[in-house]
């Protein structure tokens, strides 16, 4: 069984190292991303010199023209997820008050979170009344839908997503766990994703970490007080 | 192939053989390779299946792994590989650490890589790679280093064998017998190229499947036998010694007389 575990978040008192470790992060990120992108740009490069030669037949032609327009919406997904990194990392965070609440549900409702393809089902479980979170509603929302869509993308039929919030220390806290050992180890695009929702939480001070196998990610945020 | 029979031009029914892109004939471009056995250790399941059907079009017979643990294991069994295109970025055991545990030694090897350090490359050559293709690469490049290091790899196998008056050039392509050219369609070449490989042995339904079609034993389907018709009549003409037999319960057996 796998089980990595990434912990990020910003420790009191360790800020300058901290800014250096990010700087590190963001670069290997970055690095990462451009590695996963060789991937689809490998198949276009392919897929269009095939479709310009004369001797592809009429169904291979159709197959390399389906396969270019997978390989184009992969490498968007992932060139927008760079690009999400890049303003993470150059903007700051907003710090607002929001209700968990509000969050979790814009996030289960998401369209991003295609609950079809793998006829699995999110069970939200909260404890009682949580008071207002302190932080970027966006950045947040988004880290959340990246853990529920890569929990439900490793989940099977009947499975049951958890996402559980809770109020733990003078901060909200939200999990995600899938319960299947799926023996697999994240794809690259996948984790490029959960850098992103790692870079979203730190840049507001919070606390994120993830397990591969079962896969599991949480996130921190403070409440406003 | 649509449905699960088939005509053939010669008036045989295949049955039991569900669609597959990988069934249609190779293309003639690279058919001299047909039948060569092809690893591909890529850990993006669309690179590979797109590689793998790619080479699968041109004859070859390719499997595929998504990880160094699960390559180690296949470069360990008994059948051994003629080419292993290895990505080095992999889950379990990167490439380079695959390279230094197993050094197959009839496989020639191409890596891929996403890592752009010379560094990397360099490693990677001398830890025993032929060859090495940087991502993002372009299909036809890939398959024209295939082409190249599969060459220079079936200097191991000679180019020409013998069996009685029946001469077979892998190289060329090309299948006399006593002065006769035997036209040969590229899936039937590999049936005979693989039979000359294992003259004098009897060679099972089975064996053809996995080896000329890289299909997994199936009772159901008779391609084989219809296919090594196809070689039959072409080989043995009425008149010349029978150099093709059919072993009962077993499959097919090359020899003189």
């Amino acid at each position: 069984m796998l089980n990595q575990t990434l912990e990020t978040g910003m420790p009191t008192g360790v800020a300058e190292s901290a800014a250096v470790d990010a700087k590190d992060r963001f670069g290997v990120t970055m690095a990462e991303g451009l590695h996963a992108l060789a991937q689809p740009l490998t198949i276009l490069r392919s897929t269009v010199a095939l479709l310009a030669s004369p001797e592809a037949p009429e169904t291979a032609r159709r197959r390399y023209l389906d396969l270019s327009a997978e390989q184009v919406q992969r490498a968007c997904d992932l060139f927008e997820c760079l690009q999400d990194l890049v303003i993470a990392n150059q903007s700051e965070a907003v710090r607002a008050p929001f209700a968990a609440s509000t969050l979790i549900a814009a996030a289960t409702d998401d369209p991003k979170i295609t609950l079809d393809v793998s006829n699995a089902s999110i069970h939200v479980l909260a404890t009682g009344e949580l008071p207002a979170a302190l932080g970027d509603y966006a950045r947040t929302l988004q880290a959340l839908v990246a853990a529920l869509k890569i929990a439900i993308s490793l989940s099977c039929a009947g499975d049951c997503v958890e996402l559980r919030a809770i109020a733990s220390g003078g901060s909200l806290r939200m999990a995600v766990t899938s319960p299947r050992v799926h023996g697999r180890t994240l794809n690259s695009s996948q984790r490029l994703t959960l850098a992103l929702a790692d870079a979203n939480i730190r840049s507001q001070r919070g606390r994120f970490t993830f397990t591969e196998d079962p896969f599991s990610a949480s996130m921190e945020l403070p409440f406003a007080a | 192939m649509d449905g699960s029979t088939a005509s053939s031009s010669a008036g045989s029914t295949i049955t039991g053989m569900n669609a597959c892109p990988a069934e249609a004939e190779p293309s003639g471009a690279f058919s001299a390779l047909a039948g060569r056995r092809i690893l591909i250790v890529e850990d993006d399941l669309s690179l590979a299946g797109f590689l793998r059907t790619e080479l699968q079009s041109h004859g070859l017979t390719v499997e595929i792994v998504h990880d160094g643990e699960a390559a180690l294991s296949a470069l360990q069994g008994e059948r051994p590989y003629d080419l292993l295109i290895l990505d080095l970025n992999l889950p379990k055991l990167d490439g380079i650490h695959l390279l230094q545990r197993v050094k197959p030694a009839r496989t020639r090897i191409l890596v891929l890589t996403a890592r752009s350090r010379v560094e990397d490359k360099v490693k990677a050559l001398q830890t025993g790679a032929d060859d090495c293709l940087t991502k993002p690469f372009s299909y036809q490049e890939l398959l024209a280093r295939v082409q190249v290091l599969l060459r220079r790899g079936a200097g191991l196998v000679p180019n020409c064998s013998k069996v009685g008056d029946l001469v077979l050039y892998r190289e060329e392509r090309r299948v006399e017998r006593n002065g006769r050219r035997i036209e040969l369609t590229p899936r039937e070449f590999a049936i005979l190229e693989f039979m000359m490989r294992h003259v004098g042995k009897p060679v099972s339904r089975a064996t053809l499947l996995e080896e000329v079609w890289n299909m997994p034993a199936d009772p159901t389907t008779n391609i084989v036998d219809v296919y090594m018709k196809y070689v039959r009549d072409k080989v043995d003409l009425p008149g010349e010694v029978k150099l093709t037999h059919t072993i009962r319960g077993v499959g097919y057996e090359l020899r003189d007389a």
